[in-house]
């Protein structure tokens, strides 16, 4: 049985309005806004975005500090990155992400390693300079191979007026020009990871950039295929899947946004010919800055599933010569049966399921594609901090009809998903439990569950896997008591 | 090529496979600028002797690999404890988000935790509408019996007053008069110092 598009429609609708029954009246008013369903040829989905949550709602959003530390900075594989306040935040947000890296970690890189200030009362009281200082000596005095420090501020840094500024200036000049970036990423600004974001890429502006002296590597010779990828965090090695493709066509990949990163590669990177930006969202920040400075062009690309990577491929191939062009032909010619093999194995299976998603700031729309390749249908889809330019790029991922809900909360998503029963939910680490308790498949979609990678010929093998192996499972047909069954 | 649709290798095995070692190689002579490998080997030999294990020792500031979390994350721990009882976090909302990821994680189980979600003018005011919206919201949307109210930093530094706040959200009508809401500052020496230090030091600047 199927449904129409207008029905669809209409079903959306009533579903929101019961929905916002539960919220009091003025609440209910400005949730309204933020909920709705995609219009074909509309410009954006019409929902707002990028505001303040509502108090008490149970909203997935994070923090600054996570789209700083969490996001940007952590993956850095060579700098030491100090969550610089209680011990909190640090704590949470350690070797928690699974940006993959490799290196010796203690020694020249220190990524799933936690480094604190470990504020205590009398650090606030006090203030926290004084120790800010005595820490980066004990840094450089224990991790001598450390080619840069940053100091992701934590909310009390903010509030109590402390100089991180002035402390990292003066022990730069004393360590000889060492690179110490204070990042004022502090929880309470703005209103979710969005802003933590792009904190991250203007303290990379002014302190790695501005700082850096162009002919420190004299060894680096440019080619005219130097290319840099911006905005991949290598989730389960993803930057490493989409790196691969890249050189096989030709180009040299100069740096790697920050996913298994150095700073080498950062300070590097305004010699590149073209920047490839797949998560817009957290870089297209540093992407304009690095196009209007140094007039590097950048390109969004999306190595979701095989139809996005042949439509990516040609786009950056573009870019450059014949030569490049032909071998972007070669490489999508040569991964087809890879792919035909895969959808052979999974289409069948996967053929006409429904998903419903909620991500972060790119996820939502970015993976479409991939879904599509398999023969699925996406229903519902929405931003944990996503801005409308977002939603107006989702206007090109999403079909007529789909459920859009910015920055949902826990009580609606809970409810959409119980009314629209999707064979699939792909979200986080929070609402994984909640949605297998319910009986409904669930991957995360931030973490990839611990699987990955997921972009490239090589992530989509994966990824086909991985949603057969939630949705096929045979546990689902349990989940239901054999006397509760043929009642 | 590593990869194939019979035998589909993921991240544990795919990079082992020789077109991934490659571009590893090529990646880290060409483009990361690392100290020579010989200097690694000589820095991991010293972090066993007895220099090192002196410096690290002498650390008094810096903290590496602690094995603690912070107080309100106690008092969430407590509140999931008991039958039907939502714990309201008041600051900010990223403290939430990471408690409710840190339990799953550890328990393999849904956390249900909310925030009163203050931002940057509520840094500048109080967050006394965050916490009248907030107990209204959760309490009507979840349901829950009782309401266990902690805070983060941010609200413990700016000093907001929770038994003053719960008193006037139940004025105001966001949860009932006799409802439980019991609340606890996880810092509760910098309630009431805190903002006078504060106001002192900013002062002196």
């Amino acid at each position: 049985m199927s449904v129409t598009v207008e029905e669809r429609k209409a079903a959306n609708k009533a579903l929101i309005d019961e929905v916002l029954k539960a919220y009091p009246e003025k609440m209910a008013k400005r949730r309204a806004k933020h909920l709705g369903t995609f219009e074909d040829g509309k410009p954006d989905c019409g929902v707002k975005s990028n505001i303040k949550s509502l108090p008490g709602v149970m909203t997935i959003r994070g923090c600054a500090y996570a789209g700083s530390k969490g996001v940007v900075w952590g993956p850095i594989k060579d700098m030491i990155h100090i969550s610089h306040g209680p011990v909190g935040c640090g704590q949470y947000s350690w070797a928690a992400r699974r940006n993959y890296y490799i290196g010796t970690t203690g020694i020249d890189t220190f990524v799933t390693m936690q480094f604190t200030s470990d504020f205590q009362e009398k650090d606030i009281v006090f203030g926290g300079d004084k120790k800010l200082d005595k820490i980066i000596d004990e840094i450089q005095a224990l991790f001598p191979l450390n080619k840069g420090i940053s100091i992701q501020s934590e909310c009390p840094i903010g509030l109590i007026g402390d100089d991180i500024e002035a402390v990292s200036k003066k022990k730069s000049a004393q360590y000889e020009g060492h690179t110490i970036v204070p990042v004022r990423c502090e929880g309470f600004r703005g209103v979710s990871q969005s802003l933590g974001h792009h904190l991250a890429n203007d303290a990379i502006r002014d302190w790695v950039f501005d700082k850096a002296d162009p002919d420190k590597r004299p060894d680096f010779v440019s080619t005219p295929y130097d290319v840099a990828i911006i905005g991949d965090y290598n989730i389960g090695g993803d930057a490493w899947s989409s790196r691969i493709l890249l050189e096989e066509i030709g180009l040299r990949v100069i740096a790697q946004w920050s996913g298994d990163g150095s700073i080498a590669e950062l300070e590097n990177t305004p010699k590149a010919k073209l920047n490839v930006l797949h998560c817009y969202r957290s870089m297209n920040y540093i992407s304009r800055h690095m196009e209007e400075k140094y007039g590097i062009p950048w390109v969004e690309y999306n190595f979701f599933g095989p139809t996005m990577i042949e439509k990516s491929l040609r786009e950056i191939a573009s870019h450059f010569d014949d030569t490049i062009k032909a071998n972007a032909e070669k490489v999508i010619a040569k991964y087809r049966p890879l792919v035909d093999a895969v959808n052979a194995k999974f289409r069948p299976r996967l053929q006409d399921k429904t998903v419903m998603l909620f991500v972060g700031g790119l996820r939502p729309r970015h993976v479409i594609g991939a879904y599509e390749d398999l023969g699925m249908n996406v229903v519902g889809t929405g931003y944990e901090f996503g801005h409308n330019d977002d939603y107006q790029r989702t206007t090109h991922y999403v079909k007529d009809g789909t459920l859009i809900y910015d920055d949902v909360t826990g009580y609606e998503f809970e409810k959409f998903v119980e009314q629209i029963q999707p064979d699939l939910v792909g979200s986080g680490i929070k609402e994984k439990y909640v949605f297998q308790k319910m009986g409904v498949p669930f991957r995360q979609m931030h973490s990839w569950d611990y699987s990955g990678p997921y972009h490239g010929y090589d992530g989509y093998a994966i990824f086909a896997r991985d949603m057969d192996m939630a949705i096929s499972s045979p546990v689902w047909g349990l989940a239901k008591a054999p006397w509760k069954k043929n009642a | 090529m590593p990869q194939s649709a019979d035998k589909i290798l993921d991240h544990e095995l795919l990079f082992r496979e020789p077109e991934y070692q490659e571009i590893f190689r090529t990646k880290k002579e060409n483009f990361e600028f690392n100290h020579p490998d010989e200097q690694i080997k000589q820095i991991v030999e010293w972090t066993k002797s007895e220099d090192y294990r002196q410096k690290n020792f002498a650390r008094d500031s810096l903290t590496v690999n602690p094995a603690k979390a912070c107080q309100p994350l106690g008092a969430v721990y407590v509140a999931n404890g008991f039958h039907k009882t939502l714990s309201f976090v008041h600051g900010s909302q990223g403290c939430v988000a990471y408690y409710r990821s840190h339990f799953s994680r550890h328990f393999k189980e849904p956390t249900s935790c909310v925030s009163s979600s203050m931002t940057e003018d509520a840094a500048v005011f109080g967050g006394m509408n965050n916490m009248i919206d907030g107990l209204a919201n959760a309490y009507n949307l979840y349901k829950p019996e009782m309401i266990a109210v902690s805070t983060t930093c941010m609200a413990e530094v700016i000093g907001d007053d929770l038994d003053a706040f719960i008193k006037n959200s139940k004025q105001k009508g966001s949860v009932p008069e006799d409802y439980d809401v019991p609340f606890a500052h996880p810092q509760a020496l910098l309630g009431r110092q805190g903002r006078d230090y504060n106001a002192a030091r900013a002062r002196a600047r």
